[in-house]
């Protein structure tokens, strides 16, 4: 059955699913469940009713969008959740709607966006009437950063109480520092968002999430390296939010400050033995191998520099290239050795050589007792 | 037209007397003999052998030498042109095997007195060669060349070194050979390769990937011929391609072609760019050298500074 819109609001459609980003995630409005209002006997439906999927505090909302087929030209109508019997803007705020220009394709668009503004507009006015949500949103205005822009509040609504609530906060961290080939692959936003939810305002069971767009969590290494606390008890959002904050910023200066670190290691190992370098990463310095010859016994170096780098340490690897084990030449990773975080790239180039010496004889043995066994 | 192509062959593999790299005056040149037979791993201290038997230490260095003290003639210092960015970029590298029957004389011997043909010992040697490139670089590429009395084009490029180990474990048979045109290699490389054209500044963009045909002769007997220049010019102009050279020889005397070899061999490295090494008899330096050619050919130092004792002050003594 070919679920197609009549030619006008097919445009409308079009334009909402291409154009359409809207709230601090800026995500994509969905559209589902197509239908007519006038089921008709040709085999080409008209379809004029869809139900609209909006992201906004972390959550969807969904709305029905009801176009007539028979006067694509008019506005539609809306109706909102079950949840929110409550949200009726006035058409004196609807612009759009009120002054529907048909021919333009953004219509439908432009009168979702002032819907979702209107919307917020109608959460806001059910945080303003809880003391505690007001408190919570208020404080953050005013002693932090965050603006009005930043912040996007669902309440739930019932009969007997308020909530689940949700906030949604825009963290403006600066992710323009990171190295670009950290994010390559990603061409997409630097995105970071906080999500709180709470079963209702007074409620200590408050349950925090974390949202990096994928290129800033490729740039931290994965998500498993950004774990944000739990959420204290009895807290308040003045408090967490900016502790969550400076752990984004933290972590940027991490990443910023470990390229730095591992260029001039790397810098600091070539100039004490570019002679003998087999390869290294010249773009963001995460390795390096070197070819030593001890008392004719050559052996192969390799050094990987963590992201972390140097609060994590180097990883170091000795490779034969005489001797096998299970078909592939002999490796040893070496587990431990003397590290200092505080120590100049030359100064470990000069500890690594050292440390080295202390373990190559060792080494030499294991690695022939390997290759005749 | 014949005749000039003769001339300029003639003229290629002849180059003016500073750039040959003469086997037999290392003896006369190199200083320390120690060097030159590393104590622990050297065979029977013959004192026969040690008149007769060539290790030389690298090529370029005995150049050196041979310059300063015949010819009187400043190093030509090749590090300033050709200047390349120093980037670990995807290498496509071409094993190029000889396959003749030179191969499997077992001309190797080891200290406890076994013997082993080249091709035994230089298979085991690609093993490690493909494995610990991969390691280096997962995106390394290799393919396979075999050296007849042409090349012949085996193994499309894969950065699966299994593939390639795969293959050299069934490699078992080897041929008489009369000749080898060693201009056949450019060629075939030539037609199976687009190199990169070089884009914006050569000194500071990186190629995409860099083109290196490692080259393993091992025929004593047989001189190389070059019957056509084209190919090679053309190779040879484009600053990502590369070529390194593992020769394997028995020892150099007047029954055989061994020095004529070598030197055709060094003046196929007309930009001083080439890792060129010889072995003959010491298993252990075969393994040596072909870790040496592990390293990035935009990274490494020119062969003449290449060093690799992990110690200060070069003795060899903790």
């Amino acid at each position: 059955m070919d679920k197609k819109f009549t030619p006008v609001i097919d445009r409308y459609v079009k334009t909402l699913l291409t154009d359409g980003g809207l709230g601090i995630c800026e995500g994509k409005i969905k559209v589902s469940d197509i239908t007519s209002s006038c089921p008709s006997l040709k085999k080409q439906q008209r379809s004029d009713r869809f139900k609209i999927i909006i992201p906004y505090a972390g959550q969807s909302l969904m709305w029905e969008v009801l176009f007539d087929c028979n006067h694509p030209e008019d506005p539609p109508d809306f109706i909102f959740g079950a949840d929110d019997n409550e949200f009726s803007p006035s058409l004196e705020d609807l612009k759009c709607l009120s002054e529907w220009d048909a021919n333009d394709p953004r219509a439908l668009l432009l009168a979702v966006e002032q819907l979702v503004s209107q919307y917020g507009h109608y959460q806001q006015q059910l945080v303003e009437n809880n003391d505690r949500l007001r408190f919570e949103y208020s404080s953050l205005i005013d002693q932090t950063e965050l603006t009005p822009e930043d912040i996007e509040v669902l309440i739930h609504r019932s009969e007997t109480k308020l909530g689940p609530v949700h906030f949604l906060i825009k963290l403006n961290v600066d992710f323009s520092g990171i190295p670009t080939y950290l994010t390559n692959d990603n061409p997409g936003k630097d995105l970071a968002l906080l999500l709180i939810t709470s079963p209702s305002p007074e409620s200590n069971r408050v349950a925090p999430q974390l949202f990096l767009s994928p290129r800033v969590e490729q740039a931290f290494g994965g998500s498993a390296n950004l774990r944000i606390p739990s959420y204290p008890n009895g807290s308040y959002l003045i408090d967490y939010v900016p502790s969550v904050l400076q752990l984004l910023k933290n972590k940027v200066e991490q990443v910023v400050q470990g390229h730095e670190k591992r260029e001039e290691y790397i810098a600091a190992f070539l100039s004490h033995f570019g002679k003998s370098v087999l390869e290294y990463d010249a773009e963001s310095f995460s390795k390096i191998s070197f070819l030593f010859e001890w008392n004719d016994f050559f052996f192969i170096v390799h050094i990987d520099l963590p992201l972390y780098f140097p609060k994590e340490s180097p990883v170091i690897s000795l490779q034969s290239v005489y001797h096998e084990s299970q078909g592939k030449p002999y490796m040893e990773i070496i587990k431990e050795y003397p590290y200092s975080p505080r120590w100049t790239g030359n100064e470990m180039a000069d500890r690594t050589r050292g440390f080295i010496l202390s373990i190559i004889s060792t080494f030499q043995k294991s690695s022939v007792l390997a290759g005749s066994s | 037209m014949e005749g000039e192509d003769a001339d300029e062959v003639m003229h290629m593999v002849s180059l003016p007397q500073e750039h040959r790299k003469d086997i037999k005056s290392t003896i006369k040149c190199s200083e320390d003999k120690n060097e030159i037979f590393p104590n622990s791993q050297e065979l029977t201290q013959d004192p026969n052998e040690l008149e007769v038997e060539i290790i030389p230490p690298t090529p370029t260095e005995s150049n050196k030498q041979m310059e300063s003290k015949e010819l009187n003639i400043i190093d030509t210092d090749y590090s300033e042109e050709n200047i390349l960015p120093r980037v670990n970029c995807t290498e496509k590298i071409i094993i190029c095997l000889d396959l003749s029957s030179e191969m499997d004389k077992p001309i190797f011997r080891a200290r406890a007195g076994d013997k082993f043909s080249p091709l035994q010992l230089i298979k085991r040697a690609l093993s490690f060669f493909v494995q610990s490139k991969h390691k280096l670089d997962r995106d390394h590429q290799f393919a396979l060349v075999l050296l007849h009395e042409t090349a012949l084009w085996m193994l499309d490029f894969t950065n699966d070194p299994k593939e390639i180990t795969n293959w050299l474990d069934d490699l078992n048979n080897t041929f008489e050979c009369e000749k080898f045109d060693v201009s056949s290699l450019y060629e075939l490389i030539l037609k199976k390769i687009d190199l990169p054209h070089v884009e914006g500044d050569q000194t500071i963009c990186p190629p995409p990937f860099t083109v290196r045909a490692l080259m393993i002769y091992g025929r004593s007997h047989c001189a190389m011929e070059f019957t056509k220049l084209d190919d090679f010019k053309i190779l040879d102009s484009s600053p990502y391609f590369f070529l390194d050279v593992f020769y394997i020889h028995e020892m150099p005397a007047e029954d055989n072609k061994c020095e004529e070899i070598y030197n055709s061999i060094c003046d196929l490295d007309t930009k001083g760019q080439s890792y060129i090494f010889e072995a003959s008899k010491n298993p252990t330096k075969l393994y040596d050298y072909m870790a040496q050619l592990l390293a990035h050919p935009l990274q490494r130092p020119l062969q003449n500074d290449s060093t690799y004792r992990i110690q200060q002050g070069g003795t060899g003594e903790d």
